[in-house]
């Protein structure tokens, strides 16, 4: 990523295309982290606003994506926080519903439905080191946790998931 | 299986799982035009989040409905055991003007809180509390029981609906205040609606007193949904229980009656003492 101090104009540009890069991906990672499509959209639209105002500060020390990880990760963190969030009853919510299933994606959507009800630091793990392919050290940066926790966690996490993942591969 | 395969599946379910759900276009647009101060922020308010609005309402709703009649069954078992508040102990009458301030229906002014918190003598303590609830309720403390406290947070018992009048009855016949063989209000049930009670009652009146149904507009009617107290023994039957009442600028040559009271089968619209019957009893409805 560059380091942007110029005008206002190259910073929008730098914006769109850190939005046209990594929305969607962490629009999903955000669903799963809070399991509500709406709060999950303002975190993305927060994290994009916080990228935006640090970004003449970023120092191009580690990669753009484990910078706006982290800060999607604390920001879903804060709204889990909130009192609001803590009254709502996540699993019955309607977000949570799959959005779309069929006859041959049982095994996905029980893989799917399993992550979503692993613990919030499993699925952190999970969400970062699969879905968003980040390597491990990066991983430890970003939650401020010791690589060996990390590891810890993503093994504990990869034996709970073994035996879908295993159907998964099968019905392939 | 390969870390690589098995980061193939996670993606897959993930994305599938998903799917309908893509970033937004003007996402970019939209950040820096919150920046700028052209827009604000705008939070999304999901369905759950709506829902647990609607939930938290009616639980805070329904916390307040029963909180006041908690405090009812209070009154009404202090009653049953020591009568009228000014004969209540000093504890009892704390905890009701306490309970009665957490609902806001008294203010908590210093002599309330200095009550409350217990800094004053137990003699200073009573005419606190004394003067507190004659002050609540308007009238002198010797008088004040159950229906004087109760008729500030709920109204006039003339107005409570009659699901409130039939937890009244239940809670007098549950703490032993009234038992059988006092009226008995229950919540209305039967074919006959209240307006049909209403309109047989003005018909039946009219036709007893040999008058035009007009004649009683000018009377004022109330009504009841009760097992009468009047009721032979046993007989657990309620009624629409309609009364019409003269209004107080009517002379007394012109009236047909001070009150008459009417009571109606809520299955069949039958009268159970019919207005001839009635009409029969010397000084009836006088």
């Amino acid at each position: 990523m560059n380091v942007v101090k110029g005008p206002d104009n190259a910073r929008e540009q730098e914006l769109k295309r850190l939005v046209d890069a990594y929305q969607t991906s962490l629009l999903r990672m955000c669903q799963i982290h809070l399991q509500d499509s709406a709060l999950a959209e303002d975190a993305v639209q927060e994290t994009f606003l916080k990228a935006y105002r640090a970004l003449s500060s970023f120092k191009n020390e580690g990669s753009e994506k484990a910078w706006l990880m982290k800060i999607a990760i604390n920001t879903c963190r804060d709204i889990r926080r909130s009192s609001w969030y803590k009254y709502v009853n996540r699993w019955v919510s309607p977000d949570d519903l799959p959005e779309e299933a069929s006859r041959g994606d049982v095994s996905n959507e029980e893989l799917s439905s399993a992550i979503l009800k692993l613990p919030t630091k499993q699925r952190e793990v999970i969400m970062l080191f699969y879905y968003q392919n980040m390597k491990l050290a990066d991983i430890a940066g970003i939650l401020g946790i010791p690589l060996s926790t990390v590891s810890g966690r993503l093994g504990r996490t990869r034996k709970k998931l073994k035996a879908l993942l295993e159907r998964s591969d099968q019905d392939d | 299986m390969t870390e690589q395969r098995e980061r193939e599946l996670i993606c897959r379910a993930i994305d599938q799982r998903f799917s309908k759900k893509q970033g937004d276009p003007r996402l970019a647009k939209q950040i820096i035009e919150i920046e700028k101060g052209d827009i604000k922020m705008k939070k999304k308010l999901s369905l759950a989040m709506v829902l647990a609005i609607i939930a938290l309402t009616i639980a805070v709703t329904a916390l307040a409905v029963i909180t006041i009649k908690e405090v009812g069954r209070q009154i009404a078992e202090n009653e049953k055991q020591q009568g009228y508040f000014v004969n209540w102990e000093l504890e009892k009458k704390i905890k009701l003007i306490s309970n009665l301030a957490d609902l806001q229906y008294i203010e908590r002014s210093d002599e309330v809180s200095g009550l409350i918190k217990g800094s004053l003598t137990e003699q200073e303590a009573h005419e606190a509390a004394n003067d507190i609830i004659a002050s609540f309720t308007g009238q002198d403390v010797d008088g004040i029981g159950f229906m004087s406290i109760m008729q500030v947070p709920m109204g006039s018992v003339e107005n409570w609906t009659y699901e409130e009048k039939a937890w009244y009855s239940t809670l007098m016949r549950e703490v032993g205040i009234e038992s059988d063989g006092m009226t008995q209000f229950v919540q209305p049930s039967g074919r006959i609606s209240e307006q049909e009670a209403i309109a047989i009652a003005r018909r039946e009146i009219a036709k007893g007193y040999m008058v035009l149904e007009d004649e009683l507009d000018r009377y004022r009617v109330s009504v009841d949904f009760e097992i009468p107290e009047a009721a032979e023994s046993g007989n657990k039957q309620a009624y629409w229980h309609v009364r019409f009442e003269a209004p107080e600028d009517i002379s007394e040559d012109e009236r047909l009656f001070i009150l008459f009271p009417v009571y109606i089968h809520p299955d069949n619209g039958s009268l159970l003492w019919s207005v001839q019957d009635m009409l029969s009893i010397p000084d009836s409805g006088e």
